[in-house]
C-alpha cells in the first residue's frame, strides 16, 4: 500500500539492461568461446591446475592472515580510547581508495628488489600476501570493529557475573556477537584476493601469478582464447559461490542499534598502551608503510625523476584519467541510484548488485573484446566498463544507508501528509545521502585506479596514469623505475583527492549511533 | 467520528483482526488494551493507512477512507519512539507536516514556534532532536502532530519509553491537550492504569476482536 510495485520495476530496467550488455552477454560469449574450441582439460593440465589451486590457496591464506591480525587490532580499537583514534578510523579507509598498482609498487618499493628495507621478497609468495594484506587487513578490521561495537554492555556484564573471565567472555560473547560482521568480510577478502588483477600482476611474478594474470597472458600474449575461457569459467564459478556465501552472510546486518554498547575505556594502563601501540604498528606495517615507501622512493628520485610529471605523455595520461573518471561517474550516479532503489525490496536485485564484483575485470574485458569486436577501441565501451566496475559501490553503500533508515520515519512522514515521492525526497534521501557520497568516492577511486579493462580496451592515445606507470615499469633502467615511482605517488594523491572531495567528513545525524 | 467496520487482517498464521468493529466519537479518547502480539499496533497502522486490510472498512465522519493513502487521511500517528527526523532540527520537525500541507515556509515556522511555545519548548527550536531529553522529544512529537490540526490522533504506546514520573506527567499533559484541541484519539497501550488515566473508554483486543473492559 505504501509503495506501488511499478516504480521499482521501472527503475530496475536500466541497471538490468546495463548488466545484460556488460556482464551477462560477455560472459555467455566467453563460455561459447570455451565450448567451441578444443582446449586443455583443466584437471589434466598440471600448469593450469596449479594456477587455479595457487589462486585459491593464496586467497585462503590471505583470509587467515587478515583474520588473525585483524581481530586483535579491531578489538583494541573497539575497546580503547586514545588520542588520534578518530583519525586512525578514517585512515582505515585509505587503502580501499588506493589503486592496486600503487599498492603493488609500494610493496615492491619496500620489500622488492632494491627495496627501502633491504629485504628482497621477490619470487616468494610473501610479496603477494603482503599486497593482499594491504587491502584486506583494514577491511577485516573495519568489519570486526563494527561487530565488536554491537556487543551490548549488559550482555558482557552478564557473562562476567556468571563467572567468565575476560578471555572466556571474548570467546563466548564478544566474538559470536561480532561474527555476522566478520564472516561477510572474510568472503570479500577471499573474493578480492582470488579475482584481483593489479596486485597479482605486479607481485606474483611468473611463479606466483594468479589465474587472473594467467587469463590476461593467455589472451594478450598467446591468443589462446580456449584455455583462457576455460580458466575464466572456473574462476567465475568459484567467485560466484563466494559471492553467494557473502550475500547469505550479509543478510543479517543493518539492524538498528537498540541497546547500550560496551563503553570504551581510556588506554591508561601499560598493558592497554602496549596493545594500542601493537595494533597501530601492525596497521602501519600493512597499510601505511607501502604508501610511505612510494612517497619515499619518489622523493629519492630527485629532480630528474620528477621531470616525468611535465612530459606530454604524463599530461595526456592525466587528462585521460580525469575525463574517463568524470564520464564514468556520471553513469555511475544514475546506475547506482537506480539499482539501489530497485533493490530496496528485491532480493534478486540485491544479489545482482554483486555481479560486477563476481565477474572479474579481466573476464569482463575479455568477454567484451569477444562480444563487441567492432567497439573494442570505442570510448563509449571503455567508459561503460569503468562504470560497470565502479557503480556497485554506489549501489552497495546507498542500499546500506537506506536499510539503516528506520521504516517508521517514512511512515511518520506519510501520516504528516507527505506523498511517497515527497517522503523519499524529504526523509529517506537526506538520511541516505552520505551513503551515496561514500559510494561515489569509492567509485571515483576505482575509476582513477582502473587498470585491467584499460589494458584490454584502450587505444594507444588513451593511455591513463595506470597504464603509463605499467609501461614505465616494463622498460629497463632506473630512470623508468624512478618515473614509475613519481607517477605512482601522483596517482596516489589523485585517488586520495578524489575520495576527499566527494566523501567529506559526515555531519552526525544521530548522536549515539556514530561509533 | 471514526468507525471501523468488520476489519479482517491475517499475518501468516496469526489472525490480528477477525471482524473487528469499533467507534470513536468526536472528542473521545478510546484506549485499546492488549497483550504483546495481540495486533493492537497493527490495528493503529491499518487505521493510519500504513497497513492494508484484508477486508473491512475504515470510515471517518461518514466518509470511507479505506482506500485513501495515509497522507490524505490527516490522522496523526505518534510512535513509541517518537520517530523524530534526525536530520532536521526541532523547528523543522514541527514544520514538516505544515510544509506538506502547502504552507509557505515562513508562516509554517511562525506556526511551529507558537506550537513549541505551547508545549513548553520555547528556545529549543534549533536544537538537534537527539540532544533533547525523552520528555522533550515526546513534546516535539506531540507538537509535530498537533500543529497539522489532525482529524484524529493515533497514539502507539507513546509513553513506554519514559520513566515513571515523567510518564504520568506526560499522560496528564497529553490528555489535557487532546481535550483542548477537541481531537478524538485512539490510544494503544498494554498498561491498564495508563488506559484508565488517559481514556474515557477502554476496550480490549483479544483474538482479533474487541471486548469491553
Amino acid at each position: 500500500m505504501l509503495r506501488t510495485r511499478l516504480t521499482p520495476a521501472a527503475l530496475a530496467l536500466l541497471p538490468l539492461a546495463f548488466l545484460g550488455l556488460m556482464a551477462v552477454g560477455p560472459v555467455l560469449r566467453l563460455f561459447a568461446e570455451g565450448a567451441g574450441q578444443p582446449s586443455a582439460n583443466l584437471w589434466a593440465d598440471d600448469y593450469l591446475r596449479w594456477r587455479l589451486l595457487w589462486s585459491v590457496l593464496q586467497a585462503a591464506a590471505s583470509c587467515l592472515a587478515a583474520l588473525l591480525a585483524g581481530l586483535p587490532v579491531a578489538w583494541v580499537l573497539a575497546r580503547f580510547d586514545f588520542p588520534g583514534r578518530a583519525l586512525v578510523l578514517r585512515l582505515l579507509m585509505l587503502p580501499f581508495v588506493m589503486p592496486p598498482l600503487v599498492a603493488g609498487i609500494g610493496v615492491l618499493a619496500l620489500v622488492g628488489p632494491h627495496g627501502l628495507t633491504g629485504v628482497d621478497l621477490q619470487d616468494t609468495p610473501w610479496l603477494l600476501l603482503y599486497g593482499n594484506l594491504f587491502y584486506n587487513l583494514p577491511l577485516v578490521v573495519r568489519a570486526a570493529l563494527d561487530g565488536f561495537a554491537q556487543v551490548p554492555q549488559s550482555r558482557l556484564a552478564a557473562a562476567r557475573t556468571l563467572g567468565a573471565g575476560p578471555w572466556r567472555a571474548f570467546w563466548r560473547v564478544e566474538l559470536p556477537t561480532a561474527r555476522p560482521w566478520i564472516l561477510p568480510a572474510l568472503c570479500l577478502v577471499f573474493l578480492y584476493c582470488f579475482s584481483g588483477f593489479g596486485i597479482a600482476l605486479l607481485l606474483g611474478g611468473q611463479r606466483y601469478a594468479t589465474v587472473e594474470v594467467e587469463i590476461y597472458s593467455l589472451v594478450a600474449y598467446e591468443l589462446n582464447l580456449a584455455d583462457a575461457a576455460l580458466l575464466a569459467y572456473a574462476t567465475m564459478t568459484i567467485s560466484a559461490l563466494t559471492a553467494l556465501a557473502y550475500a547469505l552472510a550479509e543478510r543479517r546486518l543493518a539492524q538498528p542499534l537498540r541497546f547500550e554498547p560496551v563503553a570504551r575505556t581510556r588506554a591508561a594502563s601499560l598493558w592497554s598502551r602496549l596493545a594500542v601501540a601493537a595494533a597501530l604498528g601492525l596497521l602501519f606495517f600493512c597499510g601505511g608503510a607501502p604508501l610511505l615507501a612510494v612517497l619515499g622512493r619518489a622523493l629519492l628520485a630527485g629532480r630528474a625523476g620528477w621531470v616525468v610529471l611535465l612530459e606530454p605523455d604524463t599530461v595526456a595520461a592525466l587528462w585521460n584519467t580525469t575525463r574517463f573518471t568524470l564520464m564514468a561517474l556520471g553513469a555511475v550516479a544514475v546506475l547506482g541510484v537506480a539499482h539501489a532503489l530497485a533493490a530496496r525490496r528485491s532480493l534478486l536485485m540485491r544479489a545482482l548488485g554483486f555481479l560486477p564484483f563476481v565477474v572479474s575485470s579481466v573476464c569482463v574485458a575479455f568477454g567484451l573484446l569477444l562480444l563487441y569486436p567492432a567497439y573494442t577501441a570505442s570510448l563509449g565501451l571503455l567508459v561503460a566498463s569503468y562504470a560497470f566496475l565502479a557503480y556497485p559501490f554506489v549501489t552497495k553503500n546507498l542500499l546500506s544507508a537506506f536499510d539503516a533508515v528506520p521504516a517508521h520515519l517514512a511512515e511518520a512522514a506519510r501520516t504528516l501528509g507527505a506523498s511517497p515521492a515527497r517522503t523519499f525526497w524529504r526523509v529517506s534521501w537526506p538520511l541516505a545521502r552520505e551513503g551515496f557520497a561514500r559510494g561515489m568516492a569509492f567509485a571515483a577511486a576505482t575509476a582513477v585506479g582502473e587498470f585491467a579493462v584499460t589494458l584490454f580496451l584502450s587505444r594507444p592515445e588513451w593511455t591513463t596514469l595506470t597504464t603509463l606507470i605499467y609501461q614505465h615499469l616494463g622498460r629497463p633502467g632506473s630512470a623508468n623505475l624512478d618515473a614509475a615511482m613519481v607517477l605512482a605517488a601522483g596517482l596516489m594523491v589523485l585517488a586520495l583527492a578524489a575520495f576527499l572531495v566527494i566523501d567529506r567528513p559526515a555531519r552526525a545525524t544521530r548522536g549515539g549511533e556514530h561509533a | 467520528m471514526l468507525e471501523l467496520r468488520a476489519l479482517h487482517k491475517r499475518m501468516g498464521a496469526r489472525c490480528l483482526a477477525d471482524g473487528l468493529s469499533l467507534k470513536v466519537d468526536a472528542g473521545e479518547t478510546v484506549a485499546l488494551l492488549g497483550a504483546s502480539g495481540s495486533g493492537k499496533s497493527t490495528l493503529l497502522r491499518m487505521v493510519a493507512g500504513l497497513e492494508p486490510l484484508d477486508a473491512g472498512q475504515v470510515l471517518f465522519a461518514g466518509e470511507d477512507v479505506t482506500r485513501q493513502p495515509p497522507e490524505k487521511r490527516r490522522f496523526a500517528l505518534i510512535f513509541q519512539d517518537f520517530a523524530l527526523f534526525p536530520h532536521l532540527d526541532v523547528q523543522e520537525n514541527v514544520c514538516f507536516g505544515l510544509v506538506e500541507q502547502g504552507w509557505p515556509k515562513r508562516l509554517a515556522r511562525t506556526e511551529a514556534q507558537a506550537m513549541l511555545a505551547t508545549v513548553g519548548l520555547h528556545g529549543l527550536e534549533h536544537r538537534r532532536v537527539w540532544t533533547l531529553s525523552g520528555g522533550e522529544q515526546q513534546r516535539v512529537a506531540l507538537a509535530r502532530a498537533l500543529v497539522t490540526r489532525p482529524r484524529l490522533m493515533l497514539l502507539d504506546e507513546p509513553f513506554s519509553a519514559l520513566d515513571a514520573e515523567l510518564r504520568s506527567a506526560m499522560q496528564d499533559e497529553f490528555r489535557q491537550r487532546l481535550a483542548d484541541a477537541g481531537i478524538p484519539a485512539l490510544l494503544v497501550t498494554h498498561d491498564p492504569a495508563e488506559a484508565a488515566r488517559m481514556a474515557g473508554r477502554v476496550v480490549r483486543l483479544e483474538g482479533g476482536r474487541m471486548r469491553p473492559v
